[in-house]
């Protein structure tokens, strides 16, 4: 049994717009699980299930597990103690998620206070500990002080050590470099590597940055449309991709670029919940889609082990080789800031 | 390093954030469960403006005559009841339409001159003029109005004209504030700076430019304020300050009813006329602000203190 | 830092003070109602020997300005002039019939901040619902209501058919006030310990709060509301549902206090313009407060009893916009710091 097991999930609100389509996904105790895509793809509506979470309005089939209970059927008090302590999350922009009122203290403090049942006292030294752990400078006198004082990379910190408050066995991690400078960026990598290591959650890692995803995620999905797309670890998918959209996003990075290639956009716009196309999602921006691209939604098919694509072309199994000669392979890119 | 554009009003996941995504699962009934308000408000007020014009044919006893015998109890024939000197109540509130409508447009378009040419001026010369007429807002804001009127109906002696007058002198500072700050805004904007560029006087700038773009908020307000005008204008004369007997004036008929309890109908029911007027005008006027802008021109005035 | 806010406050709000005087005494003096005519009964009023008398005595005989610098001087030793009508100093007036009007006021407030931001977060939770529909009504309802109206439904419903609570003063005929310490009786039963009276001066209070508080309700009801909604759409209130905080720290720690600031704006706006209200109020229910002294000494031409009056309602209005502006910067520490 893993900690996370998405089955076959569903989420669909108002005029049958379909938000997340038929997504299984598992993450296991201590490993960091990305899931990549572009605006609209459905990956955080996924992430935000595991932690019982669906949009307003919305229902939602099939399963999320934690720990084997499925959170769908959960009333909302059960729910609620769940949240933060087995699952918790860091948002993406750090100035908008801590509370710009309430002083750091005592947003570190109240979910230690309501779950574990804390004096204020012990858990304000739980607090400082926290921070420290965080690697945030003066702990004591952050904790006294409002979250407008601290730059985006210190708050994204303080959030983390929220999130890590109580102990949580997975983590929702939904975009928390994307609003911060490069610099800061790694460093937040860095501090997200070294906590699993030495606490032992899992994470399940959010980003459209396929970069930053080579430097911190151990298993890779690649969601497009509200689907998987391909699934499989790190350098399967990016070192050997067999989906043509997992192959458009990583020519559309910067990094090809500066490595003397040419950056090519994807063409077309993202497929969202409101435009989808019928059949596969991607066919309309797909340079191998075939009639019956447009008419059958492609199964996801497991290529090898734990490596699965859904495809019905399936453009580079044969000519892998050539694929990999052509391209740099995605390992050799590595962010010069990030030092995994 | 973004793979596509992000549009800031949408979610990560391209669903519109305007509002908490994930606390209210509730389903939401859809906006259009708000618009019956804002059709009642019509119809009341269109309801009263039409009472108000016909109101000779349509009352059935000539409002000031005192025919019948006092203190009569709602029937069939005197659906409101009479009053103490005889006179049809259902006529009189009728005919109470004719004089508080009218004044209350007035009372807000007096207001609504004074304060946006004090505001348009201060926003648009800007400077010194500007700080010093914006004092001398302050000092109206600060300024009792209630305590302004009685005094002047004691002085004067009460009368209509009087307390719209007196309620002007207390009420335009909200324009000229709100007038002020759109003109500052407008100024920031380019297209002012275009047509100086193009020659246009000041004075003509601020006629075909400037007016355009701050006469839309500013009846916003006052069509909102309309309903305050109302119940402001009834409150003197209530008090005895503004309408004076006979007039059949809706505050003044309350007063009559206030020392008669036994006789409930004779306040009961032009109370409920400047209820019902009142209330039209908010219904339509909250329609209205949702309609344009969540931040309205009315926190606008409040917000600057 | 503080201080040196509250001086600069300070000194704005004295300008403002002086402002207001001068308005007030100009518009007095424009009246054509003779303020020493008024002095007078009908017959002395005729005789010009005596008008001037009375004209000498009280400076009327001064041009205005000088009446302003001297009123202006006799206001720093705390003299704001002699009440014609009571003849007693309008300052003894003033502190024998505020802390009835504070009384009232701050009984009001309580009530609308009750109903007002309970029923707004209310209906924040189940924005366009059902239950929103309606309360928006009330919100409109409670603007649009007729105070005079109101109060007189109040008194016919629930004095002379219910009896349940008195129509009018502050106390039961025969009752002697509680020592006065506040000068609000409820609160000096209290604190002597008066029970009786106590429920008698509360008794007597519930009814005009009420009505007062009405059109608060509806202004506060209607921006707890909108200020609430767009509070939800933050990412720090579904973080601290991510939380697993209960339902009732979401919305009241982290919601209500991110919406805070807008109401405590309109908040400061309805205490400060309740002065219109209370007039008409405190007149139904016989209530010996200022907006009853304003009536009487406005329908008389008190004059130095009016502009006492209008100076000491614009000091209420200064001084409730500075307790905002300080409001706020408990409320937001990113205000505190500029």
């Amino acid at each position: 049994m893993s900690l996370l097991e998405i089955d076959n999930l569903s989420i669909q609100i108002r005029d049958n717009r379909v938000l997340v389509d038929g997504v299984s996904l598992t993450v296991n105790e201590g490993e960091i699980v990305g899931i990549a895509g572009e605006s609209g793809s459905g990956k955080t509506v996924t992430a935000m299930s595991a932690l019982g979470f669906l949009p307003a309005g919305a229902t939602a089939h099939g399963e999320v597990r934690i720990d084997g209970v499925d959170l769908l059927a959960m009333n909302p008090k059960k729910l609620r103690s769940i949240r933060g302590t087995e699952v918790a999350m860091v948002f993406q922009d750090p100035m908008t998620s801590l509370h710009p009122m309430l002083n750091i203290g005592t947003q570190l403090t109240e979910h230690i206070r309501v779950h574990q049942g804390l004096g204020r006292k012990a858990a304000w030294a739980r607090a400082a500990e926290l921070l420290e752990m965080v690697r945030l400078p003066d702990p004591h006198s952050a904790l006294s002080a409002f979250p407008h004082r601290f730059s985006g990379g210190m708050r994204q910190r303080i959030a983390i050590a929220s999130a890590l408050a109580c102990d949580p066995k997975l983590l929702i991690a939904d975009e928390i470099t994307t609003a911060l400078d490069v610099t800061v960026q790694a460093g937040i990598l860095d501090l997200l590597n070294r906590l699993r290591h030495e606490t032992g959650m899992a994470v399940v890692f959010i980003t459209h940055d396929l970069a930053v995803m080579n430097v911190i995620a151990d298993r890779l999905y690649v969601m497009y449309g509200g689907r998987i797309a391909e699934s499989g670890s790190i350098s399967q998918v990016l070192n050997a991709t067999r989906h043509p959209y997992t192959r458009a996003l990583i020519d559309s990075l910067p990094e090809g670029a500066v490595l003397g290639q040419a950056l090519v956009p994807i063409p077309g716009e993202a497929a969202t919940p409101d435009r989808r196309p019928r059949g596969c999602a991607f066919n309309p921006r797909c340079a191998f889609a075939v009639d019956s691209c447009r008419s059958e939604v492609p199964e996801l098919r497991e290529l090898e082990v734990g490596h699965s694509a859904a495809c019905t072309v399936d453009p580079f199994g044969s000519r892998l080789d050539r694929a990999q000669t052509h391209r740099p392979a995605l390992s050799t890119l590595e962010d010069p800031h990030v030092a995994s | 390093m973004t793979l596509s554009t992000t549009d800031p009003n949408l979610a990560p996941d391209g669903i519109p954030v305007r509002r908490n995504l994930w606390l209210r699962t509730r389903k939401r009934i859809p906006v259009a469960w708000r618009r019956p308000l804002a059709a009642v408000g019509i119809v009341i007020i269109l309801a009263w403006v039409m009472l108000a014009i016909f109101a000779p044919w349509v009352a059935p006893f000539d409002p000031l005559a005192q025919d019948f015998s006092r203190y009569q109890p709602p029937s069939l024939e005197h659906l409101f009841g009479t009053d103490a000197v005889g006179r049809d109540l259902l006529s009189r509130v009728i005919y109470g339409a004719r004089v508080s409508l009218p004044l209350a447009v007035l009372l807000v378009a007096l207001s609504v001159l004074v304060g946006a040419t004090v505001g348009a001026l201060a926003g648009y010369v800007g400077g010194v003029v500007d700080s010093a007429l914006m004092r001398v807002v302050d000092l109206f804001f600060a300024f009792p109005g209630i305590i302004l009127a009685m005094a002047v109906a004691a002085a004067l002696g009460p009368s209509l004209t009087n307390a719209v007058l007196a309620i002007v002198v207390v009420s335009w500072p909200a324009y000229a504030r709100v007038t002020r700050s759109l003109v500052l805004s407008l100024r920031e904007s380019n297209y002012l700076a275009a047509s100086r560029l193009l020659g246009a006087s000041s004075g003509r700038a601020l006629i075909k430019e400037v007016m355009p773009n701050v006469a839309g908020p500013v009846l916003v307000l006052a069509s909102l304020e309309l309903g305050n005008a109302v119940l402001l204008l009834s409150g003197l004369s209530f008090l005895g300050l503004g309408a004076v007997p006979p007039s059949a004036e809706w505050g003044s008929m309350v007063s009559a009813g206030a020392s008669v309890f036994y006789y409930y109908w004779v306040a009961l029911f032009p109370g409920l006329a400047i209820f019902t007027v009142v209330l039209g005008f908010n219904f339509l006027g909250d329609a209205m602000r949702d309609a344009l802008d969540p931040r309205s021109a009315r926190s606008v005035a409040t917000s600057e203190l | 830092m503080l201080l040196r806010f509250i001086i600069s406050r300070l000194g704005s709000a004295v300008i403002l003070a002086i402002g207001i005087i001068l308005v007030s005494f100009t518009l007095t003096a424009l009246l054509p109602g003779d303020a020493a005519s008024s002095r007078l009964g009908e017959r002395a009023a005729a005789d010009p020997e005596i008008m001037a008398a009375t004209r000498r005595r009280y400076g009327l005989d001064q041009p205005l300005y000088i009446q302003f610098f001297v009123y202006l001087g006799n206001l720093l030793r705390g003299d704001l002039g002699t009440s014609i009508r009571t003849q007693k100093p309008v300052l003894t007036d003033l502190a024998q019939f505020a802390p009835a009007s504070a009384e009232l006021a701050i009984a009001a407030t309580v009530i609308a901040i009750i109903f007002g931001v309970g029923l707004g977060i209310i209906a924040s939770l189940r924005a366009n619902g059902v239950i929103d529909q309606g309360l928006r009504v009330v919100s409109l309802g409670g603007v649009s209501i007729p105070i005079f109206w109101l109060a007189l439904i109040a008194v016919f419903l629930f004095s002379i058919t219910f009896r349940i609570f008195p129509s009018s003063g502050r106390l039961d005929p025969g009752q002697t006030p509680p020592q006065q310490i506040t000068g609000m009786y409820t609160f000096d039963s209290l604190f002597t310990g008066n029970w009786v009276l106590f429920v008698s001066a509360l008794s007597h209070l519930i009814l005009p709060a009420l009505v007062l508080a009405a059109p608060m309700v509806g202004l506060l009801l209607r921006f707890t509301r909108s200020s609430m909604l767009e509070v939800l759409g933050n990412e720090y209130v579904r973080a601290a549902e991510a939380k697993g905080l209960p339902a009732h720290t979401v919305v009241l720690r982290h919601v209500l206090r991110g919406a805070l600031v807008p109401v405590i704006t309109v908040l400061g706006t309805a205490f400060a313009s309740l002065l219109a209200g209370t007039v008409l109020v405190e007149q139904i229910f016989g209530w010996p407060g200022i907006g009853a002294y304003a009536f009487r000494s406005a329908s008389n031409l008190d004059l130095p009893a009016i502009v006492g009056v209008t100076l000491f309602v614009a000091i209420v209005y200064i001084t409730v916009n500075l307790i905002v502006d300080f409001l706020y910067g408990v409320v937001d520490p990113r205000i505190r710091r500029a």
